[in-house]
């Protein structure tokens, strides 16, 4: 249950301040509010991602114990509220703090929201009515404290003038004894004294006691009274004391008593009903007060069920308690809507009494009932504004945790939208070129009920200029809150009517004190006026709604400068970082792993970064970096850094501390450059210039220096080379050392930078032209880039060059055609042990077998054989001698040859052969009917091309030959292709243009004719080759 | 007597071998195949029949359609489901020592005989052959 004082006080205050931490209480989400508070309290500037707790640590123990622990407590998901104080010791203000955990998706919690309310005002205002009827008190009794003094040997007292005032006496009575005074004292009362002071007489102690004493004057009062005797050697003699008068005290309690009681009489006599019912629930008695609150006469309601006019959804709940009532003989109360005479309901509280009869016997029942209906309302308005607080928690807590603002926003109006029963929430954004002329819809949110009815499409930017007195509101930072019928401006209002607006509440959005838009509230259902808990609710949404898109402000410029940054180190070449000394952490910019192959995440923390400094310089930066920090100086330090695996990198870092308020550097800004490559430069300067010492003195070639191409020194060796004197060729242009079609050449190597020797023409300065090899470096000299380059005259290395190559050429010939040579040798050694050994070794046979034999047709067999065997070796060595011919003929004279003409020959001869095979025979050599080609040969490559395709038909179909011309890169080409029976070139192809190779049982085969007409084509630089598919078809290709 | 068969496109030297081999009584049986291609049909075709497949094959070299080198090629994948074991002798009129030098490259050759092959050659292999089973 909330305080008390949270409801005024929401009400009271637009200020709601809100906060949102997450698990490690950094601030994630606050308000403007908020921020201002911390600020003017603690004198703090609090930022997203700060520490609350660690913040409040430092300012305040107990505040932030207090604090920790309710954080603690909403973080463990609970929703409370509480009342506290925090301050700063010298200014302590008073805190209504509710506490919400905030939820992600998967319901863990992740942190939580607290909404603040100052309630200072309040509380004070009661302490001060304590402290000063306290001290009014005080003051009225210390005026009202008399004093007297008894000396006891003389008998004489003195009384002082409050005394005399308090019991109204004049001077007169101012030499009054004591013994007088008892006779004022009042009877009943003054034993009481007496034996008071007799005690305190005999104790030499003190009294206190209250007496009521009657003066002259008649009137009674009550005082009180105190004494304290005084000794002399031990013996009493002075008696003093105090009296006070409490007569106003004693009457006010009484008063009080008194007026209770009253009190309690009229409530019950004024604004009790009573009625009496039988046990069937009708109405046999209804008191007159019914009237005054019902508006029915008593007689109207006499004689009718008590039930008929309660409310339907409350009329269970009162008729078992009837029930039960009677059942129980208890009484029982409950609290119900009743109908009243103008036909509506009010909340009614009744308790019924059951009555028992002599026999025990419930007769009748008693009721006696309240209006309620007011208590009833204010527990509605109490919980209404609870869901408002939570509504506004839970919208908040989608600010703090969306990343992306428009979400979050969308979010949050949507929760404060169900929360609050709007039917639309919209968010406008101040178009930023044109100022105030017109804003645009940038967020909205849409009940369920209106879902459909919102057709902003063709106002979604919306002119101010069509309602002047909506923009005038709002530009001077004042909410326009309005019923939509007693909207002024025309165009605004029938626009709004058009979206069955009944009212609106716009609230302007400050961000950095501007206009920046508006957040507007529509209510579509019924014109409805909005409690102030909902305005507050709303204006410290809107507050949080611009801090949060000040946030976003802040974050794009930081994306911007990020941007700049890493727009300025990828095109330096350096790597920029920011270094945040307390925690370590460094951001690296993006382009760490251009320049040292390291992706940020690899160039790590401070930490990681130290140990990536080579071990021999780790020492020496680390404490010049110690000395900048403590001295706030800017540094320039060399280092080896480690790159990739075991490889180190020489870097500049250059950069500077920057330090708060107390001195203390937190944070550091440099730039590393890669200077590998200059220190490298810088070596080789050093060493091409002792190179280039030496060389001057013993180099055949000429050397000269050049600063974009004029020479700033050479050696005599370039004026040998080039003719011109070393005076001549200080200050000359290098580029004209080269020949005119060279020096575009030579210019575009010195643009690039290019180290490698490369060739050109040289010109000397008589004009004549040599072949020159070039040679450059560049080099880092007195803050600029030069080239040292070599000249070297090289026309006897090119010729000997040439020479070489042609002989080169010469012998790659050579060595081909010694390569073809020894293969056709192989093929001799073949054909001589295989065709013409083994006729030879069955002659040696069948000698044997004949010399053996007496039988003569044995011998007339053998006489045949032998015959037969002496006819092959004869057709081996003529083929043989064939071949061999070939090879020898390979100057054979070639002559213009029409394809068409040598087939037309070819077909003659094989005329018999092709139509027994019902051949078709076609032929395209319209593109290329001409090849320059030894008769002889053509026509052999045909015969035997067209005689295997006859010969390896196919049986089951009609023989086609195609033959075609073509050119490739100059050569020409035949290709002949037919559907035969085709070869198996896995199996066979390494035995096809092989003498007395056949791959078919095929009668006709000799295995020849292939190896002829490859040995002829091979013999002219040709080439045939062969592709083939069984059961398809084979083409041969000839490359003449 | 074993079954003995000549793998030989050349058909005198298939006649004089078979007369000498007849002659000499060292074969219960001769088989005649003019290429390698007819004698991996035959031993395809008979591979369980052990009693029909040959002992000693005589392989030339140089045949149309399918060589002896072809044929040592496809009969390595067959001999596992043969039911007889056979020595082969490769015969080639060749002397070409690479000739040689490749039919020892096969395990299934038991030796390369070089044409023409005397009675004597032939009974002086086909015992050395014994010898070793």
């Amino acid at each position: 249950m909330p305080s008390p004082f949270l409801s005024t006080a929401i009400e009271n205050s637009t200020g709601v301040i809100a906060f949102s931490l997450d698990r490690q209480y950094r601030y994630t989400s606050f308000t403007n509010s908020h921020y201002q508070t911390m600020k003017k309290i603690w004198n703090v500037e609090i930022a997203i991602g700060v520490n609350f707790l660690a913040l409040l640590e430092k300012l305040n123990t107990s505040d932030y114990l207090k604090a920790k622990g309710n954080f603690d407590r909403a973080l463990a998901g609970e929703h409370f509220t509480k009342t506290e104080d925090y301050g700063d010791g010298i200014q302590r203000l008073f805190w209504e703090d509710r506490y919400d955990p905030i939820y992600d998706e998967n319901k863990n919690i992740i942190g939580l929201v607290v909404i603040v309310i100052e309630v200072t005002d309040r509380i004070e205002l009661i302490n001060k009515n304590a402290i000063s009827s306290e001290r009014l008190n005080l003051a009225l009794n210390a005026g009202n404290i008399g004093i007297w003094e008894w000396n006891m040997s003389t008998n004489d007292v003195f009384w002082s003038d409050e005394i005399l005032r308090i019991y109204g006496l004049d001077q007169a009575f101012r030499t009054l004894t004591f013994e007088d005074y008892l006779t004022y004292v009042h009877p009943e009362d003054i034993d009481r004294l007496k034996q008071d002071i007799d005690m305190c007489l005999q104790t030499n102690g003190q009294y206190k006691t209250e007496h009521r004493v009657i003066p002259p004057d008649g009137i009674m009062r009550w005082i009180s009274g105190t004494g304290k005797v005084f000794l002399k050697n031990g013996v009493p003699t002075k008696m003093t004391g105090t009296i006070i008068d409490i007569t106003q005290q004693k009457t006010d309690a009484k008063a009080l008593l008194e007026s209770q009681e009253v009190y309690r009489t009229l409530t019950n006599n004024m604004h009790d009903m009573v009625a009496q019912a039988d046990i069937n629930g009708n109405f046999i008695y209804v008191s007159p007060s019914h009237k005054r609150i019902l508006g029915f006469d008593s007689e109207k309601l006499f004689g009718r069920s008590i039930f008929e006019l309660i409310h339907p959804q409350d009329l269970p709940l009162v008729a078992t308690k009837f029930e039960v009532s009677i059942k129980n003989k208890n009484p029982e109360k409950a609290e119900f809507r009743y109908k009243n005479a103008n036909g509506e309901y009010v909340w009614i509280e009744t308790q019924g009494n059951p009555i028992l009869n002599p026999k025990g016997e419930v007769e009748t029942i008693i009721l006696s009932s309240r209006d309620i209906s007011e208590r009833k309302a204010n527990e509605e308005a109490l919980r209404h504004r609870d869901a408002m607080v939570s509504a506004l928690a839970e919208a908040t807590s989608y600010l703090a945790v969306e990343t992306n603002v428009w979400i979050g926003l969308q979010k949050a109006i949507g929760v404060l939208g169900e929360k609050t029963g709007a039917d639309r929430i919209l968010i406008f954004q101040n178009d930023p070129t044109t100022a105030t002329a017109a804003c645009t819809l940038k967020v909205k949110w849409t009940s369920n009920e209106m879902e459909g009815k919102f057709e902003y499409a063709g106002t979604a930017q919306f002119p101010y200029r069509l309602a002047p007195s909506l923009e005038k509101s709002l530009s001077s930072k004042k909410t326009f809150l309005s019923h939509v019928a007693d909207i002024q401006d025309d165009a605004y209002r029938t626009e709004l009517a058009a979206l069955h607006v009944k009212s609106v509440i716009n609230v302007p959005i400050q961000v950095y004190g501007q206009f920046w838009g508006f957040l507007g509230v529509d209510e579509c259902k019924a014109e409805r006026q909005i409690t102030n808990s909902e305005f507050a609710i709303l204006k410290s949404f809107v507050a949080t709604v611009g801090t949060v898109l000040e946030r976003k402000e802040i974050e794009r410029e930081n994306k911007e400068w990020q941007t700049r940054y890493e727009i300025i180190a990828a095109s330096s070449g350096q790597v920029i970082y920011d270094y945040d000394v307390p925690s370590g952490q460094i951001v690296w910019s993006g382009n760490s792993k251009d320049v040292l192959g390291l992706e940020t995440g690899e160039m790590g923390n401070a930490k990681e970064w130290e140990k990536r400094i080579h071990a021999e310089d780790r020492e020496r930066v680390t404490a010049e970096l110690e000395t900048c920090r403590q001295e706030g100086k800017s540094f320039q330090i060399e280092y080896r850094f480690q790159t990739k695996s075991s490889s180190f990198t020489q870097l500049s870092d250059r950069g500077f501390f920057l330090k708060d308020a107390n001195g203390v550097a937190y944070r550091m800004l440099g730039i590393m450059t890669d200077i590998s490559q200059q220190k490298k430069a810088e070596f080789e300067l050093k060493e091409s210039e002792t190179r280039f010492r030496t060389l001057q003195e013993a180099s055949f070639g000429g050397i000269g220096l050049h600063y974009q191409g004029e020479i700033l020194d050479a050696n005599k060796g370039l004026s040998d080379i080039t003719g011109f004197s070393y005076d001549e060729l200080i200050g000359m242009n290098g580029v004209n050392l080269i020949a005119p079609e060279s020096q575009s050449v030579v210019k575009e190597k010195i643009n690039m930078g290019y180290e490698k020797p490369y060739d050109v023409i040289g010109i000397r300065k008589d004009g004549t032209r040599y072949n020159l090899e070039i040679h450059s470096r560049n080099i880092p000299y007195q803050g600029k880039t030069i080239r040292v380059t070599e000249f070297r005259d090289i026309t006897e290395r090119k010729q000997n060059e040439e020479k070489i190559i042609d002989q080169n050429n010469k012998l790659s010939l050579f060595a081909e055609d010694l390569k073809r040579k020894n293969e056709q040798l192989d093929e001799f050694t073949q054909i001589v042990s295989h065709n013409l050994r083994s006729p030879v070794s069955n002659i040696l046979s069948l000698l044997d077998f004949y010399e053996k034999t007496e039988d003569p047709a044995e011998k007339k067999m053998f006489i045949k054989m032998l015959h037969d065997s002496g006819t092959k070796i004869l057709t081996s060595l003529q083929e043989l001698n064939e071949v061999l011919k070939i090879k020898q003929d390979k100057d054979i004279a070639r002559q213009d040859l029409l394809f068409e003409n040598v087939l037309d020959g070819v077909r003659k001869q094989l005329s018999s052969q092709i139509a027994e095979a019902k051949a078709v025979v076609s032929t395209d050599f319209e593109r290329v009917p001409k090849v320059k080609y030894p008769n002889i040969y053509l026509e052999s490559v045909l015969i035997n091309l067209l005689s295997n395709a006859l010969k390896y038909r196919h049986p089951d179909r009609t023989p086609e030959i195609r033959l075609k011309s073509t050119v490739e890169n100059e050569r020409v080409i035949l290709t002949v292709t037919d559907n035969g029976l085709g070869i198996d070139l896995k199996r066979y192809g390494h035995h096809i243009f092989k003498l007395r190779k056949t791959f078919h049982k095929h009668p006709e085969s000799r295995g020849i004719g292939l190896f002829m007409i490859k040995s002829q084509i091979e013999a002219l630089g040709g080439e045939i080759t062969i592709s083939s598919e069984q059961n398809i078809g084979t083409t041969f290709i000839v490359k003449f | 007597m074993a079954i003995i068969a000549l793998v030989d496109d050349d058909s005198i030297f298939q006649f004089t071998a078979t007369r000498l081999l007849e002659s000499s009584k060292l074969a219960q049986n001769i088989l005649h195949f003019e290429n390698g291609a007819e004698a991996l049909t035959f031993l395809r075709e008979k591979a369980l029949q052990k009693e029909l497949l040959p002992d000693y094959l005589f392989l030339d070299i140089n045949m149309p359609f399918v060589d002896g080198w072809m044929f040592l090629e496809d009969f390595t994948t067959l001999k596992s489901s043969l039911a007889k074991d056979i020595s082969i002798f490769m015969v080639s009129s060749s002397i070409d020592p690479r000739d040689l030098n490749r039919a020892k490259s096969f395990s299934e050759v038991t030796d390369f005989i070089i044409k023409p092959i005397s009675l004597e050659r032939f009974q002086e292999l086909l015992k050395s052959a014994q010898t070793i089973e």
